[in-house]
């Protein structure tokens, strides 16, 4: 076999010298503690697509079509349908895959989140702000964040936060701040985070 | 199993449903299914009968026939036209021709048989095989581009969840999925826009998502136990992870930004590094309007098949030919035999050809750097299918059924190569067994001119339990009670 590149020269052909997509190592997966067997009927499960995003066109009052499209074209919903629990026609899926979560689910749910976040801080900082309230710049009082976190609760979790959860999320800002971003940052960072729970994604 | 190759095919093990590996030997091995839909037919590419032999019958017609050469070098015939001629000049050496008997005539099913053995072992399909074995350590291990019983997951309970196929709707568009943000939004001044800056800002929340707010929230203790949430919580803390820190958006990115139809530049993405490469191979693989479709969506599944394996993210992936009208590929033969079968048969090919170039001239590194060995070395390509056509030419633009004799193209370095086993009788389009340890073909000499072999002859070819064990054998994976054509296999069992 170490006479292939020679064999390959030979035969007007060269092995490529990795251009700077080298094989990477390979790495061991984290052994995941799954707890005590469950029955499958008896445990939680992924929403599928279309509900994560009737869930966010409802609490961000957001149109379908906002929800996400990939380079401003692509519906983010009908790219990654199979791995969110949707079929796809052009695969000749036509149910769900249900017993596992795809690797591109989670990616694919947080971009959907990202994005519908983006679009209705675009809209509140244009106009009237119905869901991110909080003043720009990059400080920010106790009573203003709280007011922020307790609407994006109530929106993306229907339920108002515990205090610990108010103060880790209030935590969360001075680090956005360092990163170099605001208040508005900061809040559609806390939106990112409570549309991507596990709270809001499993039933 | 027929009592023709029952007799020869070598059975390993016995009972049980053990899996062994002999992967870490001399490391880890790659396969590509391209599910030729619709029934492509060795009959009419290189299993064919000769046009000066084929017999023509009163009642039936001609025994469907082609001018036929045998290109220098090549131990395999082939239908005398440009495509399959070039191939074998290519890549005869690495290519074994069997022929093989499918068992249902139902597309959905048949397809399924074809790369699960019908459930030989366990009901693993091939692809979840090579998966558990040869891509425990990758982030997609099993990548399915495929449609309807090609993309079927097989029926084995107590395979890790992890080598179930990553299904693949657009190939094109596929990387985008392998980041929770990179390239969402276009790229700005504003920290939200600025990509770094963006990033920082994630990374940071969803530390706090999932180490804090996880552990806080009501539901997360109600539900601390759920195998579903612990799966997702594991997904982002481990694979998630994995394929952001390997760039996968970008390095499975086969096309590079395309104005207004994939405007990538404005996101902040780049291509892979091999862009130019892979899109000089599959042209076809850029959209050219605004539906993000590839132009040729063969181009673009094996454009991302080469990535997939080039960037150690897989170890299986699985194409479909998807027909010039998107869905029928090989069925048009229902409407006109020969040129369904010529079009299809010269697409996939042109890009599994070309698909073994690109493997050809990528070098093989293992953990201890470049090896001076090409990730073709250890990879295999078959081109399964669901069945054969009907045998016989009606003349005109004739159409064709389902067959259940066939034949079977695999092209690999891992196999006895340069082989064609079975040949086609011309007195009625069926092509005959073989011995599975010398290969001698079992021709049906005692079938009247113009009459059938009874399916149940034992010199029919092979069936898909045995076909299923060699594959896997040859892919250094046994498991107890497989059946082995042993002239395939380069080593002896």
């Amino acid at each position: 076999m170490r006479w292939l590149p020679l064999l390959l020269l030979l035969a007007g052909c060269q092995l490529l010298p990795v251009p700077g997509a080298p094989t990477p190592t390979p790495y061991e997966p984290p052994v995941l503690d799954l707890g005590p067997p469950t029955a499958v009927k008896a445990d939680l499960r992924l929403k599928r697509w279309r509900q994560v995003s009737l869930d966010l066109e409802g609490a961000l009052e957001l149109p379908g079509d906002s929800i996400c499209n990939e380079l401003g074209l692509f519906p983010c919903t009908t790219l990654n349908a199979a791995a969110i629990g949707g079929i796809s026609i052009d695969n000749g899926l036509f149910r769900p895959i249900d017993d596992t979560i795809p690797v591109t689910a989670g990616p694919a749910i947080e971009r959907m989140v990202l994005y519908a976040c983006t679009e209705r801080r675009a809209l509140d900082e244009a106009g009237d702000p119905a869901v991110f309230t909080v003043s720009s710049g990059e400080s920010l009082t106790a009573g203003e964040g709280e007011a922020q976190i307790a609407t994006l609760y109530q929106r993306m979790l229907a339920r108002d936060p515990l205090p610990e959860e108010v103060a880790a999320t209030l935590g969360l800002h001075a680090g956005i701040v360092a990163d170099g971003g605001d208040n508005h940052d900061w809040a559609w960072m806390v939106c990112f985070a409570l549309g991507t729970t596990t709270e809001a994604l499993l039933f | 199993m027929l009592a023709g190759m029952g007799a020869g095919a070598v059975g390993v093990g016995a009972g049980g449903l053990t899996m062994r590996a002999r992967a870490g030997v001399d490391g880890p091995k790659y396969l590509i299914v391209i599910g030729c839909f619709g029934g492509a037919s060795m009959l009419d590419c290189f299993l064919p009968v000769d046009v000066n032999e084929a017999l023509t019958h009163e009642q039936r017609g001609t025994v469907i026939s082609y001018p036929t050469v045998q290109p220098s070098g090549s131990n395999i015939r082939c239908v005398d036209r440009n495509r399959p001629r070039q191939f074998l000049e290519a890549h005869a050496a690495d290519s074994v021709v069997l022929s093989t008997l499918s068992s249902s005539v139902n597309h959905n099913v048949a397809q399924a048989r074809s790369i699960n053995g019908r459930d030989v072992f366990a009901g693993r399909t091939l692809m979840e095989a090579v998966a558990s074995v040869h891509g425990a350590g990758l982030p997609l291990p099993n990548v399915n581009m495929g449609r309807g019983g090609y993309a079927q997951p097989g029926t084995d309970a107590r395979l890790d969840p992890r080598f179930r196929a990553e299904v693949v709707t657009n190939p094109v568009t596929f990387a985008l999925a392998t980041s929770g943000h990179k390239g969402l939004l276009p790229v700005g001044s504003e920290p939200a826009f600025d990509p770094a800056v963006r990033a920082a800002m994630i990374e940071r929340t969803r530390a706090l998502r999932d180490g804090t707010l996880e552990e806080m929230s009501p539901f997360g203790q109600t539900f601390a136990n759920s195998r579903l949430r612990r799966k997702l919580l594991g997904n982002r803390a481990g694979v998630e992870r994995r394929t952001e820190e390997l760039d996968l958006v970008q390095k499975l990115l086969f096309v590079d930004d395309f104005g207004g139809f994939l405007p990538l530049d404005d996101f902040g993405l780049s291509g892979s590094a091999e862009v130019d490469r892979v899109l000089d191979a599959f042209p076809g693989a850029r959209p050219t309007s605004t539906s993000g479709i590839a132009d040729e969506r063969l181009d673009a599944q094996a454009a991302l098949a080469y990535l997939l394996l080039r960037t150690g993210s897989s170890s299986a992936v699985t194409l479909t030919e998807p027909g010039t009208d998107g869905f029928l590929a090989f069925d048009q033969s229902h409407g006109n035999h020969r040129q369904a079968q010529r079009t299809h048969w010269d697409r996939v090919l042109r890009v599994a050809s070309r698909l073994i170039g690109l493997l050809q001239t990528a070098e093989y590194e293992d953990a201890n750097g470049p090896t001076g060995t090409s990730m073709w070395d250890r990879s295999m390509i078959v081109f399964a299918t669901e069945f054969g056509r009907d045998k016989w030419d009606l003349g005109g633009g004739f159409g064709t059924g389902h067959h259940l004799n066939n034949g079977l193209l695999v092209c690999s370095p891992l196999l006895r190569g340069n082989r064609s086993l079975g040949v086609p009788d011309p007195n009625n389009g069926f092509a005959c067994g073989f011995d599975p340890i010398d290969g001698t073909p079992t021709p049906f000499d005692d079938v009247p001119a113009g009459e059938d072999p009874l399916f149940s002859d034992p010199r029919q070819p092979p069936s898909e339990e045995a076909v299923f064990g060699t594959l896997l054998h040859a892919l250094d994976i046994e498991y107890d009670g497989q059946e082995v054509i042993g002239t395939m296999l380069k080593r002896t069992i």
